[in-house]
């Protein structure tokens, strides 16, 4: 019964867009957005919606270079102060300037956001103190030195301290202690477009849970006129009909088309462009004594052995896979971010050279190989479980006997974090475009005071590689940050304690007037949707 | 009348006990929530909050006990993912939900009920043995399949 209704509700939709339709914009997205309130949630989905309505002291362009957004320039004074000079003669949505106390006010409420379910505090937690030198100046001082704190204020959406009922004067306290905050409004209201007031070139108009999201031009936009008068995200969750909407024309872009279906696209005189993204899909492998999932070793983990690990590697033939499977829309990956993004050191894919594998594990001890399990999500990275299906028979190939255990992105989560799996295939996503990001959660030694290596469910320790990316981690200077993490890298892969398989690339399709930007962060942004040159 | 009222009434509570219980543990098997809401950057002591603020590090009886103690009056807990009352989200259904009910309704009183009479009437006749063909054919067709039945 259901289905009848979809048609209907969208052909109301597209009669009602048909008149104007060169200054409307309609984008099919794969997911929804939770909330309107942009620092409710860490979530792509949500990012990607709120960055049209909403704004930030820096941003981030398609290559995840940092670039000034609602602050103008900013200078470190020394390993933990930082002044900002905010950008003059911003207006909000309703009216009124942008000013210190507005971007005061909105850090400040981010540890009061109630019931989040992944909480922007993880970017808020490490400032000890903001303070207005005048309504266009602003110190922020952290507890500790960050070189990263112009990318994690891409990620602090600036609100209006206004429209959501602050006082005239804001004072920062680390951890909810601000005060003037007045009443502070919680994720829900933020479906009225009275308190969803930013200074973003899109303004709400509304949004309808479970059908779409309608934002429409903000003419007094500090960057120029924005592109269209009215743009509509709406979620289309299955793969399929988001295919067929396009096609059929009910909307006018998508994201991230099943890759078997972009031939039929093509045919169709559709524009389709594509982009390495920042994700890497890795292998980590569990290299604790106690390693369950592994038979015909007596009992011993072998994949404690470098030589072991290092046969994997050779083993897989990365081409193959990306040809094959990815159907080319991936690159054979040698590290764990696509260079020439902050660093990378261009380091050459491993040469798939099964003999030498063989004779690596045989040198090992594992002449006739072993059996081992390779744990895989299978509805979360662009073919993950073919991909491992791949892998397990490439492994074969070598003697090492691999069973995949296949189940949902949630149940294999929490098997993995659990420590289930003695190999996993899994894709990490560097949301801030530098190498700290996968050191950091993939590889750093397992700490949970120090929050270090939270991801490393295979739990490789390199104490030098630890103290490296720690002092990296601790370095203002750009050009030694870049070598030491290109160095602390090296370490781990000469190592072989993660094994890099490839980069998925991220594609858009869209009507042949329209172009895109492709972004390696995997945003779709409506805002940068431009028409094609004719 | 009243017993039978009162039986299917204490039928119908069963009946929705056991679904909560079902749904609750199916909830519990597909695996912990937070590894899939909370951002991937979060540190160990991030989500160990998050796991606390949504009370999943407490045994799954006493969530269950929680549970059922607010269903009854009348709260249904605060949505994951939308951090709204999840009664308010079934709400915002609800519309859609009576139209298509209503609709379904309509049409098996307004196409049912004078096809049964008919049928009723002359049992033995081709139009009556083909009514209660087509329905028994109908109504045997699993729901998922109804559309091309």
């Amino acid at each position: 019964m259901k289905a009848f209704g979809l048609p209907l509700i969208a052909g109301v939709v597209v009669a009602g867009l048909a008149p104007a339709a060169a200054q409307n914009l309609t984008i099919g997205l794969k997911s929804e957005a939770t909330s309107m309130d942009p620092l409710f949630h860490q979530l792509s989905t949500n990012i990607q919606v709120s960055k049209n309505i909403f704004e930030a002291l820096t941003t981030q362009d398609a290559l995840q270079m940092v670039t000034p957004g609602l602050a103008e320039s900013w200078e470190a004074v020394d390993d933990t102060t930082w002044r900002f000079t905010l950008r003059q003669g911003v207006k909000f949505h309703d009216g009124s300037d942008f000013t210190a106390r507005d971007v005061i006010y909105s850090f400040c409420r981010v540890p009061l956001v109630e019931n989040s379910p992944s909480a922007y505090t993880i970017f808020t937690g490490g400032i000890a103190d903001m303070a207005a030198e005048d309504d266009h100046t602003l110190t922020i001082t952290t507890t500790a030195t960050n070189p990263l704190l112009p990318v994690d204020l891409w990620s602090l959406a600036v609100l209006s301290a206004t429209a959501l009922g602050a006082d005239d004067q804001v004072t920062y306290g680390p951890d909810g202690t601000c005060t003037g905050m007045g009443d502070v409004p919680q994720a829900p209201a933020f479906n009225d477009p009275a308190v969803a007031v930013g200074t973003g070139p899109y303004v709400l108009d509304r949004y309808t849970r479970g059908s779409e999201v309608v934002v429409t031009r903000f003419d007094d936009y500090w960057g120029g006129t924005p592109q269209w008068e009215q743009v509509t995200m709406r979620p289309i969750t299955s793969d399929g009909p988001r295919v067929a909407a396009l096609l059929a024309g009910d909307v006018d872009m998508i994201e991230s088309p099943p890759i078997q279906d972009i031939p039929r696209i093509e045919q169709g005189e559709f524009t389709i462009v594509d982009a390495l993204s920042n994700r890497v899909i890795y292998l980590h492998m569990l290299q604790q004594e106690d390693a369950p999932g592994i038979g015909g070793t007596d009992g011993e983990n072998p994949l404690l052995d470098a030589r072991v690990r290092q046969a994997i590697s050779m083993s897989i033939n990365r081409q193959a896979i990306t040809e094959r499977i990815m159907g080319g829309y991936a690159q054979a990956a040698g590290e764990l971010l696509p260079p020439p993004m902050f660093g990378t050191s261009g380091r050459d894919v491993e040469a798939y050279d099964p003999e030498a594998a063989r004779a690596l594990l045989a040198e090992a001890g594992y002449p006739d190989g072993f059996s081992i399990t390779l744990g895989t999500p299978n509805d979360r990275y662009i073919n993950d479980e073919q991909v491992a299906q791949a892998v397990a028979q490439m492994l074969a190939q070598i003697g090492i006997s691999v069973s995949v255990d296949a189940s949902t992105a949630s149940q294999f989560f929490s098997r993995r974090n659990a420590l289930e799996f003695p190999v996993y295939l899994a894709g990490w996503g560097a949301s801030s475009g530098d190498m700290s990001s996968p050191l950091k959660s993939l590889v750093a030694t397992y700490d949970e005071v120090t929050g270090m290596g939270p991801t490393n469910a295979g739990r490789y320790s390199n104490p030098d590689m630890d103290a490296l990316l720690t002092t990296a981690m601790a370095t203002i200077d750009d050009d030694a940050r870049d070598q030491m993490l290109q160095d602390a890298q090296t370490l781990v892969l000469d190592d072989y304690g993660i094994i890099p398989l490839h980069y998925e690339q991220t594609v858009w399709a869209m009507k042949p007037d329209l172009t895109y930007e492709p972004r390696v962060d995997q945003y779709t942004l409506a805002a940068e949707v431009k028409p094609a040159a004719e | 009348m009243i017993v039978y009222l009162v039986r299917r009434v204490g039928q119908s509570l069963l009946a929705v006990m056991a679904m909560a219980v079902l749904v609750f543990i199916g909830v519990f098997f597909i695996g912990n929530p937070v590894d899939v809401l909370v951002s991937p950057e979060a540190s160990q002591a991030q989500i160990a909050a998050t796991v606390e603020r949504l009370g999943l590090d407490r045994p799954l009886y006493e969530q269950f006990g929680i549970f059922v103690w607010n269903a009854l009056q009348g709260d249904l807990g605060t949505s994951f993912v939308y951090g709204r009352p999840a009664l308010e989200i079934i709400l915002d259904r609800l519309p859609a939900t009576l139209e298509l009910a209503l609709v379904a309704l309509a049409l098996s009183v307004g196409i049912g009920i004078p096809l049964g009479v008919w049928a009723g009437l002359r049992p033995d006749s081709i139009a009556g043995r083909t009514i209660m063909g087509a329905r028994s054919w109908g109504s045997r067709c699993p729901i998922s399949g109804r559309a091309c039945c």
